[in-house]
């Protein structure tokens, strides 16, 4: 058991590549954690996989021992935070395991969004927050403006900024002792046991692995625990450190971080946020702010040749074992054959699956536009929760539908404000506050529906900033809005695979995208194609497929009938393998076109 | 009744577009040719064509005779005798009405023109195409266009009646106003047959080649059906009735041989790449000049290709093969014919084509519409 004025809990938070993982490492060096020839390498692992998904993977938490001035030898747990608020609930729970975190902030690029939220976070959280200025030995450093955009944004003075090069080391020193004094000792508040979930990882062989911070008492090997979301009791078979791999110890105290190895077979039974507590003397009073998090961003992912679905399938369990935050389940579309529907935390969430998916287990995938999910109130007072825009009620019987909404930080140059705000206005959003960065940046505070960030929003961002602006969000709950579905009809046909749910406001501007783009993708027939787009049973845009002029064999092959017959027999083959609808045939690639891009 | 086809696998040089077997004559004289292709005497092939002749049914008689090819007006005017000759000796000739022979302008001679007359030869095909340069020698054609006139003037001072005129339309680089004074030019030579044909571009030849490397373009589909209605309404002003897709007679000079094919008639075919219908069998010669002298010379015979259809198949063919005829498909013909009803083979498909205005349909036919003539590969596709 460890002395709790001798333990300091905190998390590194930061945009990517400002260089969270180099002083992570660097502060494992110092402190002896890892020797520096398996540092290195783990070092470049991190980075390319940083670099290449644009995103900061998560890291194991790890127990360091420091040894202070004041001649005495701290344990220092660092937890490392996914990043990203599409994991924002799991990113406080993180902090909640912390009393402290340190803020990187690069010299040479500035505050960016994703610094702000998840300062924003760690202040939410009530943690004692250390602003670092990383990449001080680089040229191109602007050290006092940078310390100046920190005390703006998070009024934070200037000059208590510790000023650090991760890469050469100057000033981590420093760094570990400030840990010492500014982050606070845990405190116990409780007198029976109580611990944080604060994530967890699946081994096929010693099944779910719970990560914990403890708050108050004990946990021992042998021990009956009870997870008190679920009521479920286990035995603890093993516990231990993270130093930094998993290195077993007889138990874990107060204020102390770690892991529980117990009978668990099932990971979704472990839950971010649960309280661990003893079974015979169990604590009533569960650590606030567990949550049941729910996907927000949902769309369909179909295996490209249609037989690799059970390939599809067992991938997928297998991924949710180790993320449990993800679900699926199976739908079938009439233009993509079988495949899952698939819920998200948000936008990135799911480009990390749907690229994990497509690496790891080696599967082309058809991904579908996504879409929201929606809450759907009734005209009989029902509230129903639409996650497919196909499954949406008619249109009679809705009262009003709610929207998932955001709140967006946006970083820009300042030159291009009005750009800015335009982008921002197209796609629904109201400007909350605009506060000036330093002399070149401003910072835009935005609450937007989150279906509008979902399709090309970060490429619109780029574009218009040439690479220059950064966004991130934090969600923002729920909001009535005048939501309307839009239906494509070929040729009077209702398409359902094309429906989409959006704001009226958009829904012709979209329905006239959709029907152009539907335009270039059928092909013509024997008769003039109607491509409609309605709402609510009238018509909002159209356009027409002119009859094909032209199908003809003008001379006949003399005697060779078979021949002829045979390209007749292929033509026809051809167009049974487009999906049928009345009497048009649609190819299997308009199809992906359309559901995967959205068009446009 | 049944037909008889002579395929003759030589040509002067290949058109650009063209892909039926022959062996232009860049490889040398026809002799050479066949030396270096079965390394015998020059006789080889007609020997070859003479022992395919003779394994005809005895009690077959046709009633038309088409010669084609290649060019069979290619062979010199000795060779050329030989071959008449051996028809007149191995074929049987009470039945016939028809016999026509294909040829190209810039081959005709006296000698032959005589000697095709002499034997029996009654309609002549000549394969003019364009009486415009630029499009002659796009296409690759070996003669002018006053050759051409000169060689149906040939034709017509021999006494040759009946006779039919190749044009092609819808060529690439060519201005399509051509097309009417090819239709004029056409006109004003009295010929009683007229085939306009969309120019096609075939997998594997230099045309298709020329296309998928980017340097011409098919012409476009407005133009295209532009042309093939300026093709209809001048022919039919100047007394030419569309019977078929492509072709136009003055009345009663139809292809009796062409109207074989479409009505699911039996022929057999010899030479190279030839093709055989006949007691419901279908089957091809190999198209290779070799390989089929050898085989007929060593008495080893084996169809290139070679199907028996089920009645089932055997009646959707007649119905997309008899509905290129203008007049389409008599119910009570066909039902005698096949066994089956129009209806009982497709259902409410024939309605819904009808109803889109693809085919028309009395008490007792079913034809092609006007707009389904340009589009009746997907009409027969949803029949086929």
């Amino acid at each position: 058991m460890t002395d709790l004025s001798r333990i300091r809990n905190f998390s590194i938070i930061a945009h990517i590549d400002h260089g969270k993982s180099t002083l992570a490492d660097r502060m494992l060096e110092l402190t002896q954690t890892v020797d520096q020839r398996n540092l290195k390498a783990q070092l470049l692992d991190d980075m390319d996989l940083e670099r290449e998904r644009g995103i900061t993977i998560k890291a194991h938490p790890v127990t360091m021992y420091y040894t202070a001035k004041d001649g005495h030898r701290y344990m220092f747990n660092l937890i490392d935070t996914p990043g990203h608020v599409d994991f924002s609930y799991e990113v406080t729970r993180s902090l909640a395991a912390c009393e402290g975190a340190i803020l990187i902030v690069d010299a040479t690029q500035g505050v960016e969004a994703q610094t702000v939220a998840n300062a924003y976070l760690a202040e939410g959280q009530g943690l004692a927050i250390l602003p670092v200025i990383n990449k001080i030995d680089v040229k191109t450093a602007n050290v006092d403006e940078v310390a100046h955009q920190i005390e703006e944004i998070l009024a934070t003075p200037a000059s208590d900024c510790y000023k650090v090069s991760a890469k050469t080391g100057v000033g981590v020193q420093e760094l570990l002792e400030a840990l010492v004094h500014q982050v606070p000792p845990p405190k116990v508040t409780n007198d029976r046991t109580r611990a944080l979930v604060f994530d967890s990882e699946y081994d096929s062989f010693r099944g779910g692995i719970t990560y914990v911070r403890v708050f108050d008492g004990k946990i021992s090997k042998g021990d009956r625990i009870r997870l008190l979301g679920t009521g479920n009791d286990y035995e603890v078979k093993e516990v231990g450190f993270f130093n930094p791999g998993l290195v077993p110890r007889p138990s874990l105290s107060a204020g102390e971080v770690g892991y529980i190895i117990s009978n668990i077979r099932d990971p979704a039974e472990i839950r971010i946020g649960d309280t661990v507590t003893q079974a015979r003397m169990p604590s009533d009073q569960p650590l606030t702010g567990f949550k049941d998090v729910h996907p927000m961003v949902f769309s369909g992912i179909y295996p490209v040749d249609t037989s690799d679905f059970e390939k599809l399938r067992f991938s997928l369990e297998k991924y949710t074992l180790n993320d449990s935050s993800f679900t699926y389940m199976p739908e079938s579309s009439v233009a993509l054959g079988l495949g899952f529907r698939c819920g998200f935390l948000g936008l990135l969430h799911m480009e990390v699956v749907q690229e994990r998916l497509r690496r790891e287990y080696d599967i082309d995938l058809i991904s579908t536009y996504p879409n929201v999910v929606y809450r759907v109130h009734r005209t009989n007072g029902q509230m129903e929760i639409v996650e497919n825009p196909t499954r949406l009620p008619d249109w009679t019987e809705i009262d009003h539908i709610e929207e998932p909404m955001i709140k967006a930080f946006l970083i820009c140059q300042n030159e291009i404000i009005g750009d800015m705000m335009q982008l921002l206005m197209d796609r629904r959003g109201v400007i909350e506050k605009t506060e000036t960065l330093d002399s070149r940046r401003l910072m835009l505070t935005c609450v937007l529906p989150l279906n509008e960030i979902l399709i090309d929003f970060h490429d619109k961002l780029k574009s218009v900033s040439r690479g220059y602006a950064s966004m991130d969000y934090e969600h923002f709950g729920y909001q009535e809005s005048d939501l309307v579905k839009l239906e494509i009809l070929v040729h009077g046909d209702p398409v359902e695979a094309f429906s989409s749910i959006l704001h009226r406001t958009k829904a012709e501007g979209r329905g006239r995208q959709l029907c152009e783009a539907l335009k270039e993708l059928i092909p013509p027939a024997m008769f003039p194609i109607a491509v409609q787009a309605s709402v609510n049973k009238k018509v909002v845009a159209r356009t027409t497929i002119r009859a094909m002029r032209k199908d003809v064999t003008a001379k006949c092959y003399g005697g060779d009938i078979t021949r002829k017959r045979k390209l007749l027999e292929r033509q026809k083959e051809g167009k049974k393998k487009m999906k049928q609808i009345g009497r048009v045939s649609i190819p299997q690639d308009a199809f992906v076109k359309v559901l995967k891009t959205g068009v446009g | 009744m049944a037909g008889l086809y002579i395929h003759i696998p030589f040509c002067v040089r290949k058109c650009i577009y063209c892909d039926f077997y022959s062996i232009p004559s860049v490889e040398g004289s026809v002799a050479q040719r066949l030396r270096s292709y079965v390394y015998a005497d020059q006789h080889v092939f007609l020997d070859a064509l003479e022992k395919e002749l003779e394994s005809l049914p005895e009690d077959f008689a046709p009633e038309t005779i088409f010669i084609g090819g290649g060019t069979p007006t290619e062979l010199s005017d000795r060779d050329f005798a030989s071959f008449l000759d051996l028809l007149r000796q191995k074929v049987t000739f009470d039945q016939l009405r028809e016999w026509t022979c294909e040829s190209n302008p810039g081959t005709l001679t006296e000698e032959k023109v005589r000697l095709l007359r002499e034997a029996g030869v009654n309609r002549m095909s000549i394969g003019v195409q364009s009486f415009d340069p630029a499009a002659l020698e796009f296409l690759g054609r070996i003669h002018s266009a006053d050759e051409a006139r000169a060689g149906i003037r040939l034709l017509k001072a021999a006494g040759f009646q009946s006779m039919n005129l190749d044009l092609i339309y819808g060529i690439p680089t060519v201005d399509p106003d051509v097309l009417s004074a090819d239709l004029a030019a056409a006109v004003e030579l009295g010929v009683d047959h007229i085939a306009a044909y969309c120019l096609i571009f075939e997998d594997g030849t230099p045309l298709a080649d020329l296309q998928r490397k980017g340097y011409v373009k098919e012409v476009d589909d407005d133009v295209e059906l532009a042309q093939y209605q300026l093709v209809r309404s001048r022919l039919a002003d100047a007394g030419y009735h569309q019977y078929e897709l492509s072709n136009f007679a003055k009345p009663g000079h139809e292809c009796l041989h062409n109207l074989l094919y479409w009505d699911g008639g039996e022929y057999f075919g010899c030479g190279p790449s030839a093709h055989s219908h006949w007691q419901g069998r279908r089957w091809s010669n190999v198209r290779s000049l070799e390989s089929y002298c050898k085989q007929w010379l060593t008495g080893t015979f084996a169809p290139a290709m070679e199907e028996m259809l089920s009645p089932e198949a055997k009646a959707r063919e007649l119905v997309i093969f008899g509905l290129r005829k203008t007049r389409g498909i008599q119910f009570a013909d066909f039902t005698a014919r096949t066994g089956y009803t129009l209806d009982q083979l497709y259902g409410d498909t024939l309605g819904w084509l009808c109803d889109i205005g693809m085919l028309t349909r009395d008490a007792g036919s079913i034809r092609l519409t006007e707009s389904g003539l340009f589009l009746s590969d997907s009409v027969f596709a949803e029949l086929v």
